[in-house]
């Protein structure tokens, strides 16, 4: 009766038992099964589920309606995180864990802007919040980011804001990447 | 008996046939012990820790407004752990950073409304902070607090409709050898009336582990 290893699982033949081809055979098997569960861990370390969404255009929002930011390109995605031609304006999460979301966009007033302002949302739910003004009262650059933990199918999206006057959106951004396993 | 090169496994001379059996386990433990090892390394790689609290509360943030410097400040209140997951946290209502030896992020956000009428252009600046011994009630460091890093944001208000939302943070390093804070602090100087934080979206304080770094030396 072999032995095995009590991990992995590795056989090897007791002091007694018959050392055949078999042995061997059986021996390597295990070992080559244990890399790749190892290699499938070293996959997923370096490939993290990670995803970075671009808005090329510019997105027009009205003063004082909270507005879902929307993106046209996908710059990177490790996970199908990110699937424009369905949905443009969110990250689905394929593999559960804590991710850190960032946006950032521009916002240039129609008139006197007074302010802009990021959201970002799990499920629709607003988790954190950003506002800030620029002292021409026309343009102010805007960064937010937030972690928060999901499960598969969790949708992450950015929403923007302005007050005092509609106002463009340019050059806006969100990326997302697993920080750690649940 | 040889051995290979970087793992040091032993390999079966013309001597050793007899005790092949014994070989075979002696390997197959080697085998093993370094797989356990590197699968170790890919977990901790893979689990590096994030934990986010909030406040089931609304706080309000008292007129504490001071003539000049030092600017008051008001310390923010935590009380559940609503994300995250991977770090040792045995006091929900007092973050601080895990006693481990690495980077760190932290950072927080807040929305913050005037309960009655608001101070045109007057200041609400968020302050997130890590230290050793944290902050007394009135927001200054304890004595003998070593203040590790601080980051702040602040904007003008220029409009009630809302509230003033802000988020800030920062990597800090921590040594794992002390108890470390992490404070978020908050000023305002809105003479008209109080400000309170808001419940929807929640304050959040929020520390993620980068990883883990070798001694650092000051250059002189």
């Amino acid at each position: 009766m072999p032995g095995v290893t009590p991990v992995y699982g590795i056989p090897y033949p007791c002091t007694n038992d018959a050392v055949t081809v078999a042995s061997f055979q059986d021996f390597a098997d295990a070992v080559d099964a244990a890399l790749t569960t190892l290699n499938t861990l070293a996959d997923e370390a370096l490939t993290r589920p990670t995803a970075k969404v671009f808005n090329s255009a510019t997105q027009t929002i009205v003063g004082g309606v909270l507005t879902t930011a929307i993106f046209n390109s996908e710059i990177w995605d490790s996970d199908n995180l990110a699937d424009l031609g369905v949905n443009n304006d969110r990250f689905t999460i394929q593999t559960p864990g804590t991710y850190l979301l960032t946006a950032q966009t521009t916002f240039t007033g129609a008139g006197a802007l007074a302010t802009g302002a990021i959201g970002l949302s799990l499920n629709g739910v607003t988790h954190y919040r950003i506002k800030d003004r620029d002292g021409t009262g026309f343009r102010v650059t805007v960064d937010a980011l937030g972690l928060f933990t999901c499960v598969a199918g969790d949708i992450l999206r950015a929403t923007f804001e302005s007050s005092g006057s509609n106002a463009d959106c340019f050059f806006s951004q969100m990326s997302v990447r697993l920080i750690n396993r649940p | 008996m040889e051995y290979t090169d970087v793992y040091n496994l032993p390999c079966l001379g013309e001597d050793d046939y007899p005790a092949v059996a014994l070989h075979m386990q002696n390997l197959a433990e080697l085998i093993e012990a370094e797989l356990i090892a590197q699968q170790a390394a890919l977990d901790a790689f893979l689990e590096v820790g994030s934990v986010v609290w909030t406040n089931t509360a609304v706080q309000v943030i008292p007129l504490s407004v001071t003539p000049g410097l030092p600017d008051v400040f008001e310390r923010l209140d935590f009380n559940t752990i609503s994300a995250g997951s991977g770090l040792v946290q045995p006091v929900t209502n007092q973050p601080t950073l895990p006693p481990m030896r690495g980077w760190f992020y932290i950072g927080c956000s807040v929305n913050v409304q005037a309960v009655g009428a608001t101070t045109a252009n007057s200041r609400r600046i968020l302050r997130v902070q890590a230290s050793t011994l944290g902050v007394d009630s009135f927001g200054s460091p304890n004595p003998g607090s070593e203040i590790l890093d601080v980051f702040d944001s602040q904007i003008l208000t220029s409009s009630t409709a809302g509230g003033d939302y802000l988020l800030t943070g920062g990597t800090v390093y921590s040594d794992g050898l002390g108890t470390y804070r992490a404070d978020a602090l908050f000023f305002h100087d809105n003479t008209a009336s109080a400000l309170t934080t808001t419940l929807a979206p929640a304050i959040r304080l929020f520390i993620y582990f980068l990883g883990d770094s070798p001694d650092i030396r000051q250059v002189q």
